[in-house]
């Protein structure tokens, strides 16, 4: 009797399991373009887009910080994404992307270009590539294979 | 009677918290009848309400605590089982204690009340029979079955219980069922004992038979004045009034370009209102210490007996207000300082006995605030810390090589009690853990941006103080432009508003700007050269900064060069990120009335580009080794000039002027030297003619530094001043043996000399120093001078002498001592602070514990001023606290102390 029981409830679990798995299987993220790289960061980590906010720069601050700004009564800290990820490209930056951060003040990445909202399968994301030209690696985190392009997943807890 | 309204106030407090630990207490009896815990609880709950009631002179409230705790008590010993009569009764006994209480809190007096007296018999008589109980427990049995009878006739209170049992039906298990017919069973015995009790008896329960169907007790429901408020709601209303603020600004502006009456008094009205609203939120945030501080005395208790100690515990400062979650914060690490503090720190009774202490220990738990900041110390009169041990301790578990173990002084192997891994507790007590505390306070009073450092006596007691910014902080500010943007000064440091002219005002020696401000001299700042900072409309505006900020960070005075100054206001310090954590001169960012950021900045910071502070940039950052602070590390400003072709030195310190002086203003009055200076005369002072040196040649116009003592003015003739220079005061001995020099140095490859500038004076007018005439001293006074810089042991040893001392130097503490093991005979003692091998601290320590010298008078001398040093050094026990390089206050410090 125990025996056939057993086996009931492995057979149980893996059913179980099966549907977790249907159920996570894309992550939404928020792309924007960096030059010409098209990035993303996940959009659970992001609280709102911004534009034309006023930046009260912070001199002597390293160099990919812009500056500091007044989100709604909170000191946000604005760094220059392009900067930060050592984009060889020369960008304009004019769009803010604010970015949760746990337990403080949130962080603003500004960029050039927003691009789509994608969904992108779990299991379709894969390890950066050995080398990526015109930008630091070590803040990628995945890449993902897009029909014309690829999308460089960054890895925000190091872009923090 | 009439009660102070604090004492009062605490009562009640005290009141309803034991109102509901009784509440709650008896209800866990009721279903856990067997828990001696919440029984010893519940009693020391009543007794102390007892006790309490007794002080104030509240009778029936005493009466009803005496009767429950004399229940209770008879449930703890066992001779009691907590049965439902019993449990109803004390239950009862606790809604009119609740009834006292809330006419007490309006009325400031007990009710009188019919209902209350009779409750008060019952309750006594209620007490009786349970006596009888205990004693009839013998013969349950006999009685219960000779007494059927009896029971109804007798004893309508017996109803009560029937009354109840239905109620009780809901409950029941098989035990209770049991349990009532006993109580039944018990009642029956109870008419027995004593007609006369009976009669009486029956009297009562008659009028308690009266008082069913009324109300049996009242039911009062003590209102809360206080209520607990999620923090973070707090927060976000301090937002929400910081944006109605700028929203109110906005309005204000708009407003005031349109002409229209009502709409202004309405707008003003809108804008008084804010500022109420934001001022009381404020308010809300800020929370007494005592909150925290009044849990300790019930753990300082139980911990004391548990640990077999005895300890007498003193608040002090309770009502020192400090932000709500920094309260939170600091409960954990106060809590665990407490717990080392009794465990650790204070000996056994017999043990203090032994060594002539009170047998009981004495615990300060102090808070005060001091600049900006919250103080709060925890001290123990116990057995204080063993750094010997804590050398050998460093050494064994690698944390200091041998080498560095030996040479570190006490304040650097107490800070190793921080570090991680590092604990000398030999037993790790159940009490306070391992010694992963230390390091956890330390980290957690670090994130609130506050410091912490132990002070010890061994055998005398321990000291820990805890510092913690005021953070939540709306600090007046002053508001001033760099480039066109906003930056602010707290007023703490501001000193004075000086508009001045650069290009005449500033003198410029070598790479740094100076200031006269009324005879002193101050190094200036640029604020845009700092900031490196590009103009916010991309002109640049180099030279246009006019005004002058002289601002202090207490020890230190500078001027700031700024472009504007725009106005003084209330700024809330809002923290920066930690991309901004190691930028100096920044502390933080606030937000203006026009939704603006403005960064704050920090003087001490500040200070840092001119080089002054470097003892406080030491503190701000983790001594990762152990440093060793001789003269070595001092650094002082020095002036460099050139007196023909010799290249001198002085600390800038001691020089109070620098001017320029055309030869032709030069004069011989009365067979001396002259200048006319500010409708002075100043007697000119020719280095050359003192000094072994070759003398200046004539020049046209001559660079004067004057120097002044009480009223008197002299000035040296330089040919040019070099340069301003930060560096030591090492200095080689020996080469130049002349006084007035006091050694040598070289400094970009040219040999500079180093003047004794008392020395030269006096050689030059030995009139000069003398101010009274002294009597012929029969005993010549010895000093014995501690002192490990040459400069400073030189100049020192100098100008004591010639005011007649006999003096004796040594280079450090340890030297000190040993000298005066060998020759006691000194009066005076003057002792730098940092010297290698033993510093001033411990010289002191050393002198007050040895019963020999414990009264030979100190003085402690030290290059710059610090108010928390001159504490420490007091607290050591010295008697005089002065700077190296005032002269005057020291030889006066010295008169008073011999005198």
């Amino acid at each position: 009797m125990d025996i056939v029981k057993k086996e009931d409830e492995k057979v149980l679990l893996s059913k179980e399991k099966d549907q977790k798995l249907a159920v996570k299987e894309t992550i939404t993220f928020v792309t924007f373009y960096l030059g010409n790289f098209l990035c993303g960061i996940p959009a659970e980590l992001i609280m709102e887009i911004n534009k034309d906010t006023e930046i009260t720069p912070v001199p002597l601050a390293d160099d990919y910080i812009l500056g500091i700004m007044n989100l709604r009564g909170q000191i946000v800290t604005v760094m220059d994404l392009a900067k930060r990820v050592n984009l060889k490209e020369q960008i304009k930056p004019t769009i803010n992307l604010i970015i949760k951060n746990e337990g403080e003040a949130p962080v603003s990445f500004v960029v050039e270009r927003i691009g789509d909202i994608l969904e992108v399968p779990f299991d379709k994301v894969e390890k950066p590539p050995e080398k990526v030209e015109g930008i630091s690696k070590e803040y990628i985190k995945n890449v993902y294979q897009l029909p014309d392009k690829i999308l460089l997943i960054f890895d925000v807890d190091k872009l923090l | 009677m009439v009660f102070d309204e604090d004492i009062l106030q605490d009562f009640l407090v005290e009141a309803k918290e034991a109102i509901t630990n009784l509440e709650e207490g008896f209800l866990e009896l009721e279903k856990d009848k067997e828990n001696l815990e919440v029984i010893r609880s519940l009693f020391r709950s009543m007794h102390s309400l007892k006790g309490a009631s007794g002080f104030f002179g509240f009778k029936s409230l005493e009466s009803i605590a005496h009767f429950s705790e004399d229940i209770l008590s008879k449930i703890r010993d066992g001779l009691l089982k907590p049965e439902e009569d019993i449990i109803d009764m004390l239950l009862k006994a606790v809604d009119w204690i609740k009834f006292i209480v809330q006419h007490l809190e309006t009325q400031k007096e007990e009710p009188i009340d019919d209902n209350l007296l009779e409750f008060l018999v019952s309750l006594s008589n209620f007490t009786e029979k349970l006596k009888k109980r205990i004693e009839g427990k013998e013969e349950p049995m006999q009685k219960a079955s000779q007494e059927p009878s009896q029971e109804t006739t007798q004893e309508p209170n017996a109803q009560e219980p029937t009354e109840e049992v239905p109620q009780e039906v809901e409950k029941v298990e098989v035990k209770e069922e049991t349990d009532k017919e006993e109580e039944e069973k018990k009642k029956e015995e109870e008419p027995k004992a004593v007609a006369e009790k009976a009669v009486a008896e029956r009297v009562v329960s008659e009028k308690e038979k009266k008082e069913i169907p009324q109300t049996a007790t009242p039911h009062v429901e003590l209102t809360e004045t206080h209520i607990k408020v999620d923090v973070k709601l707090l927060d976000t209303l301090m937002n929400l009034a910081g944006e109605l603020v700028l929203a109110r600004n906005r309005v204000v502006q708009l407003a005031q370009k349109i002409l229209d009456d009502d709409l202004s008094r309405s707008v003003q009205a809108l804008s008084m209102i804010t500022t109420e609203i934001q001022e009381t939120i404020m308010k809300t945030r800020m929370q007494p210490i005592g909150m925290v501080f009044n849990k300790f005395p019930r753990i300082v208790r139980d911990l004391a007996k548990s640990l077999g100690k005895k300890v007498n515990l003193h608040l002090e400062g309770t009502e020192t207000e400090l932000d709500r979650s920094i309260i939170e914060s600091i409960k954990d690490p106060l809590t665990h300082l407490v717990r080392n503090a009794i465990d650790h720190g204070i000996e056994p009774p017999e043990l203090r006995v032994q060594m002539g202490k009170r047998e009981e220990g004495t615990l300060y738990l102090r808070a005060y605030q001091e600049g900006g900041q919250v103080v709060i110390e925890i001290e123990d009169d116990g057995r204080g810390i063993d750094v010997e041990k804590i050398r050998k301790k460093a050494v064994e578990k690698g944390f200091l090589t041998l080498e560095e173990a030996q040479r570190a002084r006490e304040s650097d192997l107490l800070q190793l009690i921080f570090k991680p891994g590092f604990s000398t507790a030999e037993k790790v007590t159940q009490v306070s853990g391992r010694g992963v505390g230390m390091d956890v306070v330390k980290t957690n009073i670090e994130k609130l941006g506050g410091t912490i450092e132990i002070n010890t006596i061994y055998g005398k007691g321990t000291t820990v103080r805890i510092k913690i910014p005021l953070t939540l902080a709306i600090i007046p500010a002053l508001i001033v432009t760099s480039h066109g943007w906003r930056y602010a000064i707290p007023q703490v440091n501001l000193k004075e508003l000086v508009s001045i002219d650069p290009e005449k005002d500033l003198l410029k020696v070598g790479d740094t700007e100076f200031y006269r401000l009324r005879g002193e001299i101050i190094p200036v700042l640029k604020l845009t050269e700092i900031l490196k900072q590009g103009s916010r409309d991309g002109v640049s505006k180099d030279g246009l900064s006019k005004n002058l900020v002289i601002l202090t960070t207490g020890e230190r005075v500078l001027g700031l060069l700024v472009d504007e100054i725009l106005n003084s206001e209330e700024i809330v310090v809002k923290p920066l990120g930690k991309w901004f954590k190691d930028i100096p001169v920044y502390s933080g960012a606030t937000i203006m009335g026009d939704g603006a950021l403005a960064l704050i900045l920090d003087v001490v910071g500040l200070s840092k580009y001119i080089g002054l502070s470097v003892e406080e940039v030491e503190k701000r950052h983790d001594m990762k080794g152990v440093t060793i602070k001789t003269s070595k590390e001092e650094t002082y400003f020095l002036l460099l000039f050139d007196v023909g072709p010799d290249r001198l030195a002085l600390p800038i310190a001691l020089i109070s002027r620098l001017d320029k002086v055309k030869a032709e203003e030069l004069q011989i009055v009365g067979g001396k030297e002259v200048i006319l200076y500010e409708e002075k005369v100043v007697p000119v002072i020719r280095l050359e003619n003192y000094l072994p040196l070759q003398g200046l040649p004539y020049q046209d116009q001559y660079t004067v530094l004057f120097f002044t003592e009480r009223d008197k003015t002299c000035a040296i003739l330089c040919s040019a001043v070099v340069d301003t220079f930060e560096t030591t005061l090492e200095v080689e001995e020996g080469l130049y043996n002349h006084p007035g020099i006091l050694g040598h140095k070289i400094i970009d490859g040219k040999t500079v000399l180093f003047i004794d500038i008392y020395k030269v004076i006096e050689m030059y007018d030995p009139e000069w120093f003398i101010v009274k005439i002294k009597e012929e001293e029969i005993h010549v006074k010895r000093i014995l001078l501690a002192e490990d810089s040459p400069f400073f042991r030189n100049m020192m040893k100098n100008y004591l002498s010639a005011m007649g001392f006999e003096v004796v130097c040594v280079e450090n503490g340890r030297e000190a001592l040993e000298k005066l093991n060998i020759d006691p005979h000194f009066d005076l003692i003057i002792t730098d602070i940092e010297m290698p091998e033993m510093d001033g601290f411990e010289l002191l320590k050393e002198l007050r514990a040895n019963p020999q010298f414990s009264k030979l008078p100190v003085i402690v001398v030290t290059a710059l001023a610090g108010e928390d040093i001159k504490k420490k050094v007091f607290e050591l026990g010295a008697n005089g606290y002065e700077v190296k390089l005032q002269r005057d206050q020291v030889l006066e410090r010295i008169n008073q102390l011999l005198s």
